[in-house]
């Protein structure tokens, strides 16, 4: 009559165990931060970076106005901000905005929205800076105006998201969807004008 | 009396046939109603930022149509400002894929793949770990989503706004991405400095051999450079052309630089000359798809569901 041999058994159920559980860690395990390879300003970015100085046409950061964005675009008259000068605006619960234009995002129920106005004086390209991160719709002549650029912000200065806009001088609108906070301080500042 | 007996046999015979095709053909177009309501439900909810902490990030956050569903970025930060590993992939012709992220993971379903951005903490991105409850709540406070599920999950007993139907129906819609209508699908426009290109891609230049269509991947993981420190899944080529950066950090502007990182020694790929590269990437770029691109199927619906 044929009989296992128990220590080969249990050799055989130790290994079929082991493998099950590190096959069942490999699934659950969460994705670790890579190696980046070439993109070693994206590897930075996981720890600590020197806070870099506040540019001079952005001092105002510091101490920006408050205003109230709009939530309509009949009060938009209201909340005309001026370029080189930092605001900080309260929004409005993001089903609560009548946008001009409808935005690609539109921000959960638990989000905040708003609108502004502001004045382009030359056509180039204009610099929005937010110390959160919404999603920005640039409007001139109700139509969209897609940003060139997006970066992130110094972290360590309260700024969050870079957004670089090329535009036409005349007076534009800026609506602010999906923002997680009530409020949002932002400032728009001219990179360069157009020849 | 045997011919009555055989009528009546053959009589019931035929009702039972007509019976049970009529049930198949009622189930089967009963199917197809919950598949349609379910992708319905899938796009509102891919489209909607409730399925993030703080209303600000939604799949489509991330998944820009214009992009070919991947963002521009080289990755993309989370709701708490966590900086993004992995370059966003695109998700034209996910439906057809079995592997759905970049490193191994052993994710081999849409509504398993669907969850890990909403729930995952290496590195944040939606936020919700632990609190799927909460993104329950907040779609069952809309009555409209209420009436979409009820229509998308109609066998389902009790509470259907669960997060389990939430994934199912985001896949649902997932599975609707199709991508097939390209330059060199249809070969119109198709330029000789395309054509040239392709036989480079599928000859000299081995890029077939990883990059095999359909789907221009072979779903297989490599280091196809000595940086690598991890075997990496071969992206999909397809709209290769509008999904700038490249490679699974978002390292590569250009696909020059994309092709010209390709070890020869760890991926056959020759090193090719200034002409070659341009008819490869004029071949790839043959395979953008502006009709996927622009199809209001997989947009951001007109109206919220209110």
């Amino acid at each position: 009559m044929r009989s296992f041999n128990p220590k080969f058994l249990a050799l055989c159920l130790t290994m079929g165990l082991a493998s099950f559980a590190a096959q069942s860690y490999a699934q659950n395990k969460p994705e670790q931060c890579a190696d980046h390879g070439k993109n070693k300003a994206t590897h930075a970015n996981h720890h600590q970076q020197p806070c870099t100085a506040l540019p001079t046409e952005m001092s105002s950061w510091k101490a920006p106005i408050a205003i109230s964005a709009a939530k309509t675009g009949a009060e938009l008259s209201q909340s005309v901000v001026e370029i080189n000068k930092a605001v900080q605006a309260t929004l409005f619960p993001s089903k609560t905005v009548q946008f001009v234009v409808a935005p690609e995002e539109r921000g959960g129920s638990v989000s905040f929205a708003g609108m502004i106005q502001f004045d382009v004086p030359t056509p180039g390209t204009y610099r929005v800076t937010t110390d959160s991160r919404p999603w920005v719709e640039m409007v001139k002549d109700g139509k969209a105006i897609d940003s060139i650029k997006h970066q992130h912000g110094a972290q360590c200065l309260g700024m969050e998201k870079i957004l670089d806009f090329p535009l036409s001088a005349g007076r534009h609108t800026m609506e602010f969807t999906a923002n997680g906070k009530e409020t949002i301080k932002f400032i728009i500042v001219p990179v360069s004008s157009s020849k | 009396m045997i011919k009555i007996k055989t009528l009546i046999f053959t009589f019931a015979i035929s009702c039972s046939a007509v019976f049970s095709y009529t049930v198949i053909a009622k189930s089967e177009e009963s199917n197809q109603t919950t598949v349609a309501d379910q992708v319905k439900l899938g796009r509102y909810l891919f489209y909607d930022a409730d399925m993030s902490k703080d209303g600000s990030m939604s799949c489509a956050t991330c998944h820009r149509q214009k992009h070919a569903f991947t963002d521009g970025n080289p990755t993309h930060p989370g709701v708490n400002n966590d900086q993004g590993v992995y370059n966003v992939p695109t998700l034209a012709n996910i439906g057809q894929f079995q592997t759905f992220t970049w490193t191994e993971q052993h994710v081999h379903t849409l509504e398993k793949q669907a969850l890990m951005p909403v729930t995952g903490t290496v590195p944040v991105e939606m936020g919700m770990f632990k609190n799927e409850k909460e993104i329950e709540k907040r779609i069952a406070s809309n009555a409209c989503y209420v009436r979409l599920f009820n229509s998308a999950f109609p066998d389902a007993q009790g509470n259907k706004v669960t997060m389990e139907n939430i994934t199912k129906a985001i896949a649902s819609f997932e599975r609707t991405l199709i991508s097939d209508h390209s330059i060199w699908d249809t070969k119109q426009g198709y330029t000789p400095e395309m054509q040239q290109g392709e036989k480079i891609f599928f000859g000299k230049g081995q890029c077939a051999t990883c990059h095999t269509p359909p789907l221009f991947t072979d779903q297989k993981f490599y280091k196809v450079n000595k940086d690598a420190s991890k075997a990496m899944r071969t992206p999909t080529l397809r709209n290769i052309a509008l999904t700038a950066p490249y490679f699974h950090d978002g390292s590569l502007d250009t696909l020059k630089e994309a092709i010209e990182n390709h070890d020869p020694h760890l991926t056959k790929v020759p090193q090719l000359s200034e002409q070659e590269l341009n008819q490869v990437i004029a071949f790839l770029n043959s395979l953008t798809d502006k009709q996927f691109i622009s199809d209001p199927k997989f947009s951001l619906p007109a109206e919220p569901c209110e």
